[in-house]
């Protein structure tokens, strides 16, 4: 019997491991059935062809800390929020409680931030529109909360903007055509057109140029002939200054033959799929044209979004970064992956996958149950309602 | 002659070599490598040296320095300093100025960042910057002048700016050694980590990052920098 403690110690260890196995598994959050708010039809998912990516990224786990006075006013959970965000980008002091700040905002439209904003719209617009629009230390975290309003076409937030738009400040012009972007009105094409600076005297005009061309572009009610002028007129300006497309000029055009297209699905298909030398600008164009196909409902872009997805999966396989896609587990491990004016881009390709794979089933298209998970991990799938109540921020 | 004396020989003539493909001539200044003895493979990365300068020469703004060959040696001391921990060098070399429109200026600082909805997006202008005039043998490394950041938060200092994963760094003419390799470690895979101790992390008093880094941190850099050179040799 000299192996008897052997055997025995082998059992144990069985035991043991089996044991955390089914604690684990009683632990792991269900896979949840997937109810992204505006999704058309639900079709049986169609098999992934996507290189093999890293595991999703778990649910939240209930040993995460969880943060404190669930029961609080909205109103004071936009504040909190809003505060916790100014001071993860300025790395300022956070309130003591807060653990994960970097749950409350990251690169993508997932932060409790944004969440908050977007499940109390109304609440957030009196919260940022009066007592952090007017403080020069508040207005970027302002300005995040109406963007996002905006995206949701607020009401009153276009109210706001419409009146910004008429100021002389460039600055504030451009950030309102940035917001005013989501409005398609028929007032608002002259009213673009008519912000565009005769002269470029500096950066700022430069900027709101630039904003004011890719603005009047993708909108319907802006008078072709008139944007067609512009476009030509800086062009040529860039051209002379030596960088071409120091305007955007290139991209404006892609954006208004979009919008003036017999068939604006195909339009928008060729978009999505369109490569040139700037891969940056190629991934933000491909996540405009998906959105804009979701608001459009042209179901048929899907394939080319998917497409698209493929694309970059294959190219973060090639470049050794299918890991970029595991933004938690990167979080977990300290990297904070919040808005920074230090360094740009890195996960563009993680974060247009993100936004591209919610606009494909916005699309009515079909996402593999790993896709779904990957998704959820990211707050992207169900409302933001669902995800407040999970974190313990909001009451059920 | 032992092996390793020939990596500076070989660094020279890739050097002197990069600065004939590039068409962006080193004006004379090759400074040496440095190489660490502890390092059994080294990666040595070449950067060239951008001046950025307004178009008009009476408009304020660009870069003061002057790029002597003492200046060069300066900065790549500064960066190989840092990134020796990594068994990562750089050469550093004069590259093409570039002249910039008025409208890449705001009363003579560079703006290098706008605030923009959910997220920091680079300049639109920087942006062009980048894809007009990289040089595709070398990291560039853009010396600015004064360089700025448009819509952030009042007290927001900025003293530099890079591409994440991709080639491009923009620095104000101050930049320290540390942020210049800072800066690099963005290229280099590496984003900021809040780390207070870390290169990517952290500030001293004067704004200058600290100069640790992890061993993960070397392990993305070199698998990054290796992308670098086969792309750099193409």
């Amino acid at each position: 019997m000299k192996g008897s403690p052997r055997i025995l110690g082998a059992g144990l260890a069985v035991l043991l491991l089996g044991g955390l196995a089914a604690r684990l598994w009683i632990r792991s959050p269900e896979p949840r059935p997937s109810a992204p708010a505006p999704v058309a039809a639900n079709p049986p998912p169609a098999p992934s062809t996507a290189p093999r990516e890293p595991a999703p990224p778990p649910h939240p786990s209930p040993r995460d800390p969880r943060p404190a006075a669930p029961s609080a006013p909205p109103r004071e959970l936009l504040k909190r929020a809003g505060d916790i965000l100014r001071a993860i980008f300025t790395r300022g002091a956070l309130p003591p409680d807060v653990q994960r700040p970097h749950d409350y905002a990251t690169n993508l439209p997932a932060g409790y931030f944004q969440l908050l904003v977007r499940a109390f719209p109304d609440e957030a617009f009196e919260v940022f529109s009066t007592e952090y629009l007017g403080d020069p230390e508040k207005a970027t975290v302002a300005y995040w909360a109406l963007g996002e309003l905006a995206r949701l076409r607020h009401g009153p937030t276009f109210d706001l903007f419409n009146a910004q738009l008429d100021g002389g400040d460039p600055v504030r012009a451009r950030q309102a055509l940035k917001a005013l972007a989501n409005y398609d009105v028929p007032q608002l094409g002259p009213r673009i057109l008519a912000r565009v600076p005769e002269e470029i005297e500096d950066a700022d005009d430069a900027d709101l140029l630039r904003t004011a061309l890719l603005v009047a572009a993708s909108i319907s009610s802006v008078d072709p002939a008139a944007l067609d002028e512009r476009i030509g007129r800086y062009d040529r300006k860039a051209r002379e200054e030596g960088i071409p497309d120091f305007y955007d000029t290139d991209e404006a055009r892609r954006r208004a033959a979009v919008v003036r297209a017999a068939d604006p699905a195909a339009a928008l298909a060729e978009l999505v799929r369109l490569d040139t030398r700037s891969h940056r600008d190629d991934l933000d164009r491909a996540v405009w044209a998906a959105e804009r196909a979701v608001r459009g409902g042209h179901a048929a872009v899907a394939a080319a979004v998917r497409e698209r997805i493929q694309k970059e999966l294959e190219r973060l396989r090639a470049d050794d970064r299918l890991g970029d896609l595991d933004f938690l587990g990167r979080q977990r491990q300290g990297s904070p992956d919040v808005p920074s004016a230090g360094a740009f881009g890195g996960y563009e390709e993680a974060r247009a996958i993100a936004l591209l794979r919610r606009a494909v089933l916005n699309l009515g298209g079909a996402l593999s149950d790993e896709e779904k998970r990957w998704l959820d991990g990211l707050r992207l799938l169900r409302s933001p309602r669902e995800y407040l109540v999970e974190a313990g921020l909001i009451a059920p | 002659m032992p092996r390793s004396a020939w990596i500076p020989v070989g660094s020279f003539a890739l050097a002197l070599l990069l600065s004939q493909l590039t068409g962006t001539p080193s004006r004379g200044l090759l400074a040496r490598q440095a190489t660490h003895p502890s390092c059994p493979d080294p990666i040595t990365l070449p950067v060239c040296v951008r001046p950025v300068r307004p178009k008009n020469k009476d408009d304020r703004g660009g870069t003061r320095m002057d790029f002597s060959a003492e200046t060069l040696k300066g900065i790549q001391d500064g960066m190989s300093g840092v990134w020796a921990r990594c068994c990562v060098f750089f050469i550093v070399t004069l590259g093409d100025a570039v002249e910039l429109p008025p409208g890449a200026y705001k009363k003579g600082k560079l703006p290098v960042a706008n605030s923009d909805g959910q997220t920091i997006t680079p300049n639109r202008g920087l942006t062009k910057l980048f894809e007009n005039h990289n040089s595709p043998k070398c990291l560039n490394l853009y010396y600015a002048g004064d360089v700025v950041a448009g819509g952030l938060p009042a007290g927001q200092d900025l003293k530099g700016t890079a591409l994440n994963n991709d080639n491009g760094m923009i620095v104000d003419d101050n930049a320290s050694g540390a942020l210049n390799a800072h800066e690099a470690g963005h290229n280099l895979g590496l984003e900021d980590n809040g780390d207070p101790s870390n290169l990517m992390g952290g500030k001293d008093t004067n704004g200058h990052p600290p100069t640790a880094l992890t061993d993960a941190q070397c392990a993305i850099a070199r698998g990054r920098a290796k992308r670098y050179l086969q792309a750099f040799a193409q």
